[in-house]
Formats: structure tokens, C-alpha cells, sequence
């Protein structure tokens, strides 16, 4: 086995995986909150919340301060569609049903996927192409699989993407 | 009482979809000029560009429970924290990989559901564990 590549898979794998977990253990946080708390109020405690920790991390990086118009247009762009995300699937819920609503919204890494593919020269091996194509298949089986009675749909997590 | 052929859902459902697409996406191009702590701190900003409006409607009239709040706080925080990371793993990996891979959270709570919680799932369920296992190894594996 390479190394080298081992190493330079470890450059995002592990911050990924810090991600997923993190992710995964606070999924069920906002389907206990939302019962005390409306969808819309609850958005926007998320964005509060999220500036001050933010601001923490930026007192860490006190002295690496950075300024790039295009890059926090970008940046700002990001945090809109995040939170205007959020709105359109509490929307999609208002109106259909939970299932098809969640597998829907939940094919993003797909259009994240082909937008990286036309306007990036990210290179996507074979092998990858195959995993995140079985990635997304298993999203899908999952909101499915939600249908049971016996076990109750997986919220996707109102303060997440 | 709501049903799948009254189809008002699909378009703020699709919306939702491609929205979320470009904002796994966006950071990407934005991590060639800025580095990850300073994204976030700007896609703060452009968090509240939605949510003003909204407290605008709400006419500044939040509910306010402490603990509630509280926990909407530290819920917030820790996703803040997954972010960071997210952005940290897209600095340094393929958009596809990785967005795909943290997308797949909801199998890790069933996961833990089914070891902590003792929780039963269906054969559907368990075979989207295995799917999604064995498509983190191939997103994974170096070549």
C-alpha cells in the first residue's frame, strides 16, 4: 500500500470524519428541540449561536485575520444557501410528506458533485465515482427504509444543510 | 391531511436540494483565496443575510425558554465545530469525497441508536449501513 497516499487521504479523511461523527451525534438535538421551539425561531437562534461560537474561533486566529472580496462573497453566499436551505425544506414539509421531501433535499452531495465536475478540475477516480454513487444510493435507501412504522423517520436536522 | 400527489412540495424540496448543493460546493472556490476559520466566520454573515428577514417577519418576537435556548446554543456550537471540519477535509480533498461522506450522517445515528439505544431496525436499514460502509471504503482507500 502507498503511504504517501495514505497520508494525503488523512489531510481530509479525518476532518470528514470529525465532521460525520459530530454530525451524526447531534442529529437528533433539533428533532427533540423542535418540539418545544417553531422551525422559524429556531433558525434563526442557529444563526445566532453560530456567530458567537464563530467569533470564538476567530479570536484563535486572532492574528490571521483574512479579507478577499471574492472569497467572502463566496463565503456569504455559503451562509445564505445554508440557511435559505433550511427554510425551503421546512416548506417542503409544511406541504408533503416527510419521506419524499427529505429524499429529495437529501441528493445534495449530488449537485455538489456535478458542480465540482463542470466548473473544477477535481479528479474523481473510478473507484470514487462508485462511492459516491453507493453513498447517495444509501441516503435514499435510508429515507425509505424511514416508511416502517416501527421505526420512525430519521429527521434531517433542521440546523444542518 | 398531507399526500404525495398534492405535489406543492417538490419544488421548495428540489429547492432545498440545489441550494444545499451549491453550499457544499461554494466553499470549495472560496478555499482558493481564504483559508477554513475565516469562511466560516464570513458564511456567519451571510447566514444572517436569511435569517433577518425571518426575524423580521417573527416582528423581533422570539420564543424564550433558558434551557431550550440553551441547548439550541449548544447545539449550534457543535455543528459550527462539524463545519470547520468539513471545510478543513474540502481544503484538502475532493468535493465529491467528502461531501458525500458527511452527507451519510444519518447512518452513524442509526448506528448508535441500535448500540446504545438498544433500537431495532429493519432489513432496509441495515442495508443502507452496509452500502454506506462499504462506500466509505471505496471513497476512502487510497489508490
Amino acid at each position: 500500500m502507498d503511504i504517501s497516499a495514505l497520508t494525503l487521504n488523512a489531510a481530509w479523511f479525518l476532518p470528514a470524519l470529525v465532521a460525520l461523527f459530530v454530525w451524526g451525534l447531534t442529529a437528533f438535538l433539533p428533532k427533540l428541540l423542535l418540539r418545544s421551539m417553531q422551525p422559524l425561531h429556531m433558525i434563526v437562534y442557529n444563526c445566532i449561536f453560530f456567530f458567537i461560537t464563530v467569533c470564538g474561533v476567530q479570536v484563535v486566529f486572532w492574528n490571521d485575520f483574512e479579507f478577499d472580496m471574492r472569497g467572502v462573497a463566496l463565503a456569504m453566499a455559503t451562509g445564505a444557501c445554508g440557511t435559505l436551505g433550511q427554510v425551503f425544506y421546512l416548506i417542503a414539509l409544511q406541504r408533503g410528506p416527510l419521506t419524499y421531501a427529505s429524499m429529495i433535499s437529501s441528493l445534495y452531495p449530488a449537485v455538489a458533485t456535478l458542480l465540482a465536475l463542470i466548473f473544477l478540475p477535481d479528479p474523481l477516480t473510478l473507484r470514487q465515482g462508485l462511492g459516491v454513487a453507493l453513498g447517495l444510493a444509501s441516503i435514499i435507501t435510508l429515507v425509505l427504509a424511514s416508511d416502517s412504522p416501527a421505526n420512525p423517520a430519521l429527521p434531517k436536522a433542521v440546523n444542518d444543510r | 391531511m398531507i399526500t404525495a400527489s398534492d405535489k406543492r412540495w417538490i419544488v421548495p424540496a428540489i429547492g432545498a436540494m440545489l441550494v444545499w448543493g451549491f453550499w457544499a460546493f461554494l466553499p470549495k472556490l472560496a478555499l482558493q483565496t481564504l483559508q477554513p476559520h475565516s469562511i466560516i466566520f464570513y458564511e456567519s454573515l451571510g447566514n444572517f443575510c436569511v435569517s433577518l428577514p425571518i426575524l423580521f417577519h417573527l416582528r423581533f418576537r422570539l420564543q424564550f425558554q433558558v434551557k431550550i435556548v440553551l441547548l439550541v446554543g449548544m447545539s449550534s456550537a457543535l455543528t459550527a465545530l462539524a463545519i470547520l471540519s468539513y471545510f478543513i477535509a474540502l481544503h484538502n480533498g475532493p468535493v465529491a469525497v467528502v461531501v458525500t461522506m458527511t452527507a451519510m450522517y444519518p447512518v452513524l445515528c442509526l448506528v448508535l441508536a441500535r448500540v446504545f439505544l438498544k433500537e431495532k431496525l429493519n432489513r432496509t436499514q441495515f442495508a443502507a449501513i452496509a452500502m454506506s460502509v462499504v462506500a466509505l471504503l471505496l471513497l476512502v482507500w487510497p489508490t
